[in-house]
């Protein structure tokens, strides 16, 4: 029998009951061949990031953990529908659908149905469900499905780890590095988010690098940001901007190609390993 | 629907207190017509008692309307029979019955019996259960939980419990409507 669960917020939130014997959520039929999770890919429409063996991860949480009694949760209260999480729906007696709920999928509108003698609704506020769960457990292959980190982070807390993200010790520390001349008063304490991600992955892959590749990934930079300046005496870029750093970071990462048809020079906004 | 059905389901659990009291004060149907004049004083008990049987063959023909839910196999770590644990306070309700000298003591005490079983929400023994087949249970859950739960089926080997159509008393008391 399938169940429909939801979170309450708060340190004791627990979960209530809430729908029983109702399909819920269907089963996407593309979590075949899921990828790996990593920030610098982007998942095509029909892919999903799945994380194997999930149950011994962290960041799993103790609903998946423990055997699934529906039995064993409170029926929903009217007062609990002001602080939900976000919805659970056991399924098949197998898979766990997860939806976070936000304010936009709360309709306190006026809203009639599609029939013959439509009615208007005043004070029934209704909450919509999703065509597409935000994750999908599959409790016998072990498997996490997700398709965006940032809608699942309500539901597993810990998994932003997965998202490696520089700290500020480590900005200063990269930022300090010879072949990098900060300008325009442009420091450590200016670098945003998304370029602190893209730090913590160009770090480890500079500090790989030899000398002598040092100096090509130079020449490489050079060919493809001509808004870059380099000094060709300090052998060092001048970095004054979000924007320069961004550039140089897709550099390390050597996103920067060139169509061997055409020589269009383009930048890979998402890469794999083949 | 659901908080009916419970005030429902508690009048039933202590509506025998009434028969009781009104076999003990020996009030009859008889004169209600005068056709009745010479029944025997057993058919008035009868029809007094058959009164809460039917009313609880009712609350087993609503329960279907309850809210579902299904206990999975071995997700039950133990049981323990409850079939006798009603007996201390039913007895408790006859002597009740028994004792009370009048009318308004009755609607009384009655009435506190009433109110502590709906509140207690665990307590809604109804001996007539058994009458129709039900037997009742406490289950252990793998995650600790206790649940109440009331079923035709007789019970004993934890890990092969498997129950699909449980209804919903309340959250802690549950009961099983297949036959």
């Amino acid at each position: 029998m399938n169940h429909l669960l939801a979170k309450k917020k708060g340190h004791n939130g627990g979960y209530v009951k809430m729908i029983s014997d109702e399909d819920i959520f269907n089963l996407p039929d593309d979590l075949d061949n899921p990828h790996d999770y990593d920030t610098d890919y982007k998942l095509e429409d029909d892919e999903w990031f799945g994380i194997g063996n999930f149950s011994e991860i962290d960041f799993c949480i103790d609903l998946l953990k423990n055997d699934f009694n529906s039995a064993e949760y409170i029926q929903i209260a009217i007062a609990d529908y002001n602080g939900l999480k976000y919805l659970c729906s056991y399924q098949d007696n197998r898979y766990y659908y997860f939806q976070k709920l936000s304010n936009s999928h709360t309709v306190r509108r006026k809203w009639f149905s599609i029939s013959q003698q439509p009615e208007i609704q005043n004070d029934n506020p209704i909450i919509i469900l999703k065509e597409l769960p935000d994750a999908i457990y599959d409790s016998e292959e072990d498997i996490l499905y997700f398709k965006k980190l940032t809608s699942i982070t309500t539901i597993f807390p810990k998994i932003g780890d997965l998202y490696k993200e520089a700290t500020q010790k480590d900005t200063e520390q990269f930022l300090e590095n010879e072949f990098i001349n900060l300008s325009n008063d442009y420091d450590a304490l200016k670098v945003k988010k998304a370029n602190r991600k893209r730090i913590a992955m160009a770090m480890d892959t500079f500090n790989a690098f030899t000398q002598q590749q040092r100096s090509t990934i130079y020449d490489y930079i050079k060919e493809y940001c001509i808004d870059l300046e380099f000094s060709d005496t300090d052998k060092n870029f001048n970095i004054g901007s979000e924007e320069n750093l961004k550039q140089l970071m897709y550099g390390i990462e050597q996103r920067y190609y060139t169509t061997t048809i055409g020589d269009e020079k383009r930048l890979a906004n998402s890469i794999t390993t083949m | 629907m659901n908080f009916f059905y419970r005030l429902f389901l508690t009048f039933n659990a202590t509506s025998l207190i009434l028969v009781v009291f009104l076999v003990k004060e020996q009030v009859l149907i008889n004169e209600i017509d005068c056709g009745l004049v010479n029944l025997p004083n057993y058919i008035s008990y009868l029809v007094y008692f058959l009164v809460p049987v039917v009313m609880t063959y009712l609350s087993l023909l609503i329960a279907r309307f309850l809210s579902k839910d299904n206990i999975k196999e071995s997700s039950i770590l133990s049981i323990e029979q409850a079939n006798n644990t009603f007996l201390p306070s039913y007895l408790g309700y006859f002597f009740v019955a028994l004792s009370v000298p009048y009318v308004e003591t009755l609607i009384f005490a009655f009435a506190i019996l009433f109110i502590f079983t709906f509140l207690s929400q665990t307590l809604y023994f109804n001996p007539l259960f058994l009458v129709f087949g039900y037997h009742f249970y406490y289950l252990n859950t793998t995650n600790n939980v206790q649940l109440f739960v009331i079923t035709k089926k007789v019970l004993k080997e934890p890990k092969s419990i498997e129950i699909e159509q449980l209804r919903r008393i309340n959250n802690f008391t549950f009961i099983d409507i297949k036959k």
